[in-house]
Parts: C-alpha cells; structure tokens; sequence
C-alpha cells in the first residue's frame, strides 16, 4: 500500500467514523437516501479512498470507491459539506453524493437526522426529494449553461451561497430546481458534473477489462452502454463474448448505439466483418448505410463477406445496390461468380439499378462470355 | 508613293467608321448571335418543381426508382430552406427514442454529417422542451454539394434558373412551361409534383390554394461576432434597445423586441420578417430588403453600444427563409387535433414530429406533443381536390394553421417527398392517378428504398 494511500485512510477514518458508513450501504437506520438504477449490481466487498485535488470546486477530497469482491469498481461516493444561507442564517447541506462506475450520477444519501431545507427552514418533502434526484440525474439540464446569478437575479448578500431570499427565482428555470432551493439544486447538480466525474472515469479506465466491460454493457442504461462501447477497442479484437456482445447491440431502436458502434469496431477481423454483414440484413436501411460506410474503410472483404453481399442484392433496392456495388468497387472484386450476380441485374425492371450494375460491370472489366453477353443485350436496349 | 499612302489612310478611316457598329474582332475573339431565348421540349415521366427540402428527396425517389425524372428549381442550387436560407438544422428524424424518419432524406443528413465530422445529437434523450437537442446541425454549403450529386447519381435532369409559367392539363399528365435564362422549356409530364413551397404550381394548374390573413414571419439567417458576451452590460443594453425602437430607429418586430437574445446566439434563427412571402419575386424581394434591412440598422446600432464596437457581420445567408405563404386544398385536411393526437390514417405514408410551433411577432413558444405521439401523414393531404396526375410534398400540404406549423419543417417535409416521389412512381408505372395506387404498394417502394412508413402498433 502507498504512503499516500495510507495517509489518505487516516484522514478518512475519521469521517467514516462520524457519517458511521462502514461500507458501501450505510447500516444507519433510514437514512434519507434516494437511488438511481446501479450500471452493475454487485455486492460491495471493500471501500478504497482516494485522496482527490478538486481544484477550484472543493479543493483536496476524498472520493471514495465501492469494490466487488472480483475487484469490479461498482459506485463511487464523496461527503459534501457546504454551507447555505438565507434570511441571513446559515446551514450546513451535509450529504453524500454516489456515482456509477461510469460516472453516471447514482444516487444521494444524508446522514441520519439530517435533511435539506429550503427557505424558511422548510425540509424537503419526499416529492422534492425525488425530484431533486431526478434533476442530478439530467445530465442534460440547463443547470449547465446557467450562472446561479441567472437562477436568482437579484439575490443579496453572498450570491455564491444565498438560496433564494430576496428576489424568486428567475422563471424560466423555475423546471429544473427545487423551488427555495435553489442554490442546493445547483450546487449539488455541479458536484455531479463537476471534476469529480472525469476522475472516476480514470479510475474506473485503470481496471478496465474486456469482462469489467461486458458487464457493463449489460445496463439498461444506455448512457452506460455507450461508455463502454467507447472504450471496447483495445479488448474487442481478443475476445470473442465481447464482439457478439456488442455486435447483438447493433439495432434499429438504438441508432446512436449502432453508429457508435459500427464506428468503433476494427475491419480487420472476419469474425467482425461477418458480424457487421448479418447486421446489415437484419437491420434498417439507416443501420446499413452505416455499415457499408464502414466496410469500405476495410483493408479487405472476405470471400464470405462477398458471396453474402452478392446474395443480398436482388432483394435490395436503390441506393442499398448501388452502395453494396460501390464497396465490391472500391475493394476490387472482379471474379466472374460475382460478376454474373451482378451482370444479373441488367435485367431489372429498375433502370437505375441497371445502370448501376452496368457501371460496376464497365469499371471492373471482368473477361466472362455471359456478363460480355448480358452487357451487348444491355447496351442495345439502351439505344 | 503618296496616293498609295492617301488610300491606306483612307482604307483604315473606313474601317475605323466600319468599327463604330462592328468592333474590330481580336485573335480569338468571335461575335455572337444576339441573345434571344431558346424553347425547347421535354419529355419526363416525372416533374419535380421545387429543388428544396421536399423536391430533392421526391425527385432522388423517382430517379432511384427508375423513372425519368426532371427537377425544376429557381435558384441556383438544391435544398431551400435548408441551404439557401440557412436553416441548416432539419431535425427532427426520431421520436421518444425511435427512428420515425429515415429514408433518402435521413441518408442525405448523414452523409453530411459524417463528411463534416459532426457530431449527432443523443437522440435517446426525452423530448418535450429538449427538442431542439434532437436538431442534427449540417453544413448547409456540403449539403447542398451533396444533394446535389445524389440527385444526379439518380439520373435526375436538373434544371436551375428556371420558373414555370404555364401549368396545362393534357392527356395522361401535364404540360408545364417553365422560363429561365434564354430558355422556355416546355415539359411533358406524365406524374406532376409541387414541391414549391408555396403552392404556386397547383394554383397555376387551375386547383384552389388557402392562406391566412396573417402568415408567419420569415427569418433572415446570419452570424454576428466581435464581442464578449459575458462582458456585456444586458441592462444597459437592453435600456437603449428600447430607446431606439421607441425613436423609431429600431423595429420591435425585427428581432422579437429580444436585442440579448440577438448577442447571446449570434444571430442564427432570431431575424423576424414580418409578412415574408417567397410566392413571387416582387414578394420575395421585399422580404430579402426588409431582412437586410433591418440587420444592417440593428448592426450599426450595436457598434454604438459599449463592449459591442466591433461586432462584425461574419456570415448572412443571401435570401429570407419563409415558414408560410400558401396551402393546397386536399382531399383531406389535416387538423390541429389530428397531429397532436398522432391520428393514424389507413393512407398514413409518413410521420411528423415536431412542436405546434406558430411564430408571431412576440417570438414562438412551441407547444410540445404529449409523450409517445407521433403524428402521421395521409397521402390524400398530398393531393388537391380535383386533380389527376398531381401532387405535392412540403409545406403547402394540405393541412390546418396550427398542424402546419409543425408539418412545415424540414425532416417531415423530407419524408412528404419520399413518399409523394413513391406514389408518383407507381401511379407513373401502373398510368394511374396517384389516389388509385394502392397504399400497400406505396409503402412498399418506400421501405424498399428506406424510408419509414407509419403503422398501426
């Protein structure tokens, strides 16, 4: 163990001590707490502290990570203290913000007897609170873009840490905070999407393995699905659960997915190529585009690959032909079988789709009597 | 010695009074026969008026499907709205989660998002107020380049410069006359599709056309710079704004009396002109003066404010973008209740999503559709009263005020044209009216060539 490391678990004993978390769930009796859905359900084995320069936001932390016994990181959590004021009274907002291992916002707990108030003094009731949660669980919220100024216009006094006491709350983000709680909301809403998520990411990136990321890919969340098909590259290409994992993830419901998807996946591999081609039969004409775009970027295509396309083309129409005969261009395949398939097509009742073919058949000059023949037949019917 | 020289002067002043009506020619140089204006006829199965969002995508339809196809556009370049007036953003494709618009259009928008490296919008995210992160933003210049290759890919004859002027029914089609530079063409047609805009082909051709007393204000599209925004003094700003608008300097209408909003988004989609209309050239320049107009003033006025000395015009696009002039009279209307109630018809050919989104002189609040609907397209909305042989796709279908507002945008109009362009093929194919094709048939040729097709859950 470091010396850091070390240090580091004297200076949170103290704090594990007083919040009386002895692991991942606290033992406290209910604690107000309120969840989001786990990107792995795993029983916590052990807790690590990691001491954390925040920088501007809060200086030197501690964030803390949930393991599994198999050494999974499965949440990671930070105790937040920050005073806020109204009507000229201080309190304390004591809570414990949790995170998956992917970053995405998990969860918030108060130490027992501890609750949020809003102006007055009032506590949060449990509708508030689970709206608060849902609020830190948009990671797209204006919350983002606005200043706390623009949340209270005219706030008195110490604006960083007022909770809406002079003035209301501007009205066009009345949606996206907790009425008279303003400050909380926002404050707790940039702790989520603050340096401490990019810092979990690095951590979570240090343990990464194919097995860690199939079973991530195992969430419903899709913003987990994508967290981990953004980083399958370096693992896909040696393990076989993982390339059927994430080609099965390729569907029409989920065209961001796909895309990603499609775009992260190496040429390469045959095993690849075949899988990318059975996603393009099974799925939408948007999901094909994607794929042949894709294909064209491989270095080659596999006999299999070819005599699959081939197969496919007389069931596709317009630009589907014309971009399957575009990538067997591209990856020069001349052979007389395909050539024939292809010299097939002359004959559809589709002159764009014959104009195609007779395109492929010019360019790609494949000496067979019978595409000669179609291409003669072809031309003078053109005339 | 002399005579000679007196004759060759005498030769030269002649052919110097010969070079007051006939220039001397130099090497290489040829006169040309005076300008006059070719005529010329065509013959297309198919003719597409209107090279905008609707056109391109009904005429690549066509051309794919095998049809010869012509494609008629006034400007000098495809994709109206989209590229010439500088609405580059033509969302929106999906709908709570799923795909509801894809096709030639939706592969258009990617082909240009991928050759741009944009970035997509997380289409998994919920509508409602967050429409506009479901807006795919495009090069509006690469798209038109695009567009424009595909159309010819296709084997769509491509026609620029050119208006039609005459609309006549003939037997089994249509015979549309259309004037450009030095050329009247007259184009045979068996299938004929108003992708306009503003319904002018259908008026022509003798059906009835509908517009409200009040339409819609266009928006001139532009970029603005050289200031910090963060800087700026708003209060002071906005103080003098209204200064100004009351000394009549300024237009409250202009910018939707919203001189913040105007510096926080750098221009883009704020430019209000009130009464826009693209009908006619007269109408249309209009709109392109009082655009410019009103953005050259407001720019003059904010280089007289504090922290805003070196706002500079970075882009304009070179013409007003309308939202609304005409609609057809169709042989159905679709309703306000129908599109937020996502009504789905048996002749239902394509979807629509987007916000009842009706701008006024205060601005626009999009009224957004309630989860999980989406509204649908009939074909009879694509086909005026009384017509053979005639469609159209776009904003002029056949529709209610309010469901107009949101039919009008860019990716519904894409799918409109797809499906105009199907059944103007199969009514081509079969010598049908577009109404006696079989809806089966029709949205068959649509998912054969990509396109989504509504359907009964």
């Amino acid at each position: 163990m470091s010396l850091k490391l070390i240090s580091v678990l004297k200076l949170t004993a103290l704090f594990l001590l007083l919040w009386g978390i002895s692991g991942f769930v606290s033992e406290v009796a209910e604690p107000i707490r309120y969840f989001r859905p786990y990107t792995l359900a795993l029983p916590v084995a052990k807790t690590i502290p990691y001491l954390v320069d925040f920088e501007e936001e809060t200086g030197t932390d501690t964030l803390f990570q949930a393991v599994s016994q198999e050494g999974c990181p499965v949440s990671y959590f930070r105790h937040i203290q920050n005073n806020v004021c109204f009507d000229g009274k201080c309190r304390m907002l004591v809570a414990t913000l949790y995170w998956n291992p992917t970053g995405r916002y998990l969860g918030f707990e108060l130490p027992k007897g501890e609750f949020l108030s809003k102006t007055d003094h009032d506590p949060f009731t449990p509708e508030e609170y689970t709206r608060l949660s849902e609020i830190l669980a948009d990671s797209l919220s204006p919350l983002g873009t606005f200043t706390y100024n623009a949340l209270v216009p005219k706030a008195a006094v110490d604006v960083q840490k007022v909770d809406a006491v002079s003035s209301p709350t501007a009205p066009d983000v009345l949606d996206y905070i907790i009425k008279g709680a303003a400050y909380t909301t926002y404050k707790l809403w940039h702790l989520v999407y603050g340096p401490t998520q990019l810092e979990i990411e690095k951590l979570t990136q240090k343990t990464l393995s194919a097995d860690l990321l199939l079973k991530i890919l195992e969430s419903n969340d899709l913003g987990d699905k994508m967290w981990a098909v953004r980083r399958v590259r370096p693992f896909i290409s040696a393990h076989i659960l993982l390339q059927q994992k994430v080609i099965s993830l390729i569907q029409d419901n989920q065209y961001n997915l796909s895309e990603q998807i499609i775009r992260e996946l190496p040429t390469t591999d045959s095993t690849i190529q075949r899988g990318l081609a059975m996603a393009f039969l099974k799925n939408n004409y948007a999901i094909k585009k994607l794929i042949v775009e894709k294909l064209k970027m491989a270095s080659s295509l596999t006999p299999e690959m070819v005599a699959l396309f081939t197969s496919a083309l007389p069931s596709l129409q317009g630009e589907s032909v014309a971009s399957i005969l575009e990538l067997l261009r591209i990856k020069k395949i001349n052979d007389p079988v395909t050539g024939r398939a292809i010299a097939d097509l002359l004959r559809s009742d589709n002159n764009f789709v014959a104009r195609k073919a007779y395109d492929f058949l010019t360019k790609q000059k494949i000496n067979d009597p019978y595409i000669e023949e179609q291409l003669t037949r072809f031309q003078s019917k053109q005339k | 010695m002399e005579k000679m020289k007196r004759r060759a002067a005498l030769a030269s002043l002649g052919s110097l009074s010969l070079g007051v009506s006939t220039p001397i020619l130099e090497k290489g140089e040829v006169f040309q026969a005076p300008y006059s204006v070719k005529k010329t006829s065509l013959k297309t199965d198919i003719l597409v008026v209107g090279g905008g969002t609707a056109g391109v995508i009904a005429a690549i339809q066509a051309g794919r499907a095998g049809r010869k196809t012509i494609l008629v556009e006034n400007g000098s370049q495809l994709g109206g709205t989209t590229t010439t007036g500088g609405v580059a953003f033509p969302g929106i494709f999906f709908a709570w989660g799923k795909q509801v618009i894809s096709g030639i259009g939706w592969e258009l928008v990617q082909a240009a998002v991928a050759m741009n490296d944009d970035q997509l919008p997380n289409f998994s995210i919920p509508h409602g107020k967050n429409h506009p992160r479901h807006q795919v933003r495009l090069n509006g210049q690469l798209y038109a380049m695009l567009i424009e290759e595909k159309c010819v890919e296709a084997g769509v004859q491509l026609r620029f410069y050119e208006t039609p002027t005459k609309v006549t029914p003939q037997k089994n089609g249509w015979l549309v006359q259309t004037m450009g530079k030095g050329v009247i063409a007259e184009i045979s047609c068996n299938q004929l599709i108003d992708c306009t805009g503003n319904a002018f082909v259908t008026s022509m051709a003798g059906f009835p056309v509908l517009r409200e007393a009040e339409t819609q204000p266009g928006s001139l599209m532009f970029q603005i710079g050289g200031y910090d925004f963060k800087s700026l003094d708003l209060k002071l700003i906005q103080a003098r704004y209204q200064e100004a608008i009351q000394k009549g300097e300024l237009v409250k209408t202009d910018f939707r009396n919203n001189i913040a909003g105007v510096l926080r988004s750098a221009g883009d989609n704020i430019s209000h002109v009130m009464g826009a209309d693209s009908t006619t050239s007269e109408t249309h320049t209009v709109a392109n003066l009082k655009g410019r107009k009103a953005l050259l003033d407001t720019l003059r006025f904010l280089r007289s404010l504090p922290g805003l000395e070196k706002t500079k015009l970075i882009d304009m696009q070179n013409e007003t973008a309308v939202r609304e002039t005409f609609r057809i009279d169709g042989h159905y209307k679709i309703t306000h209740a129908d599109y937020v109630t996502g009504k789905m018809f048996d002749d239902s050919v394509s979807y629509s999503y987007y916000p009842i989104d009706v701008h006024d002189e205060n601005g626009v609040v999009p009224d957004h559709l309630n989860e999980g609907i989406v509204p649908t397209v009939p074909l009879r909305a694509l086909v005026p009263k009384n017509s053979r042989n005639f469609l159209v796709a776009g904003r002029c279908v056949s529709s209610d005020r309010l469901a107009n507002s949101a039919l009008r945008v860019q990716a519904s109009c894409m799918g409109m044209g797809q499906a105009a362009g199907a059944t103007a093929v199969l009514a081509s194919l079969q010598n049908k009216s577009p109404l006696e094709v079989s809806i089966k048939d029709i949205k068959q040729l649509i998912e054969e060539h990509g396109g989504i097709v509504p359907t009964f859950v």
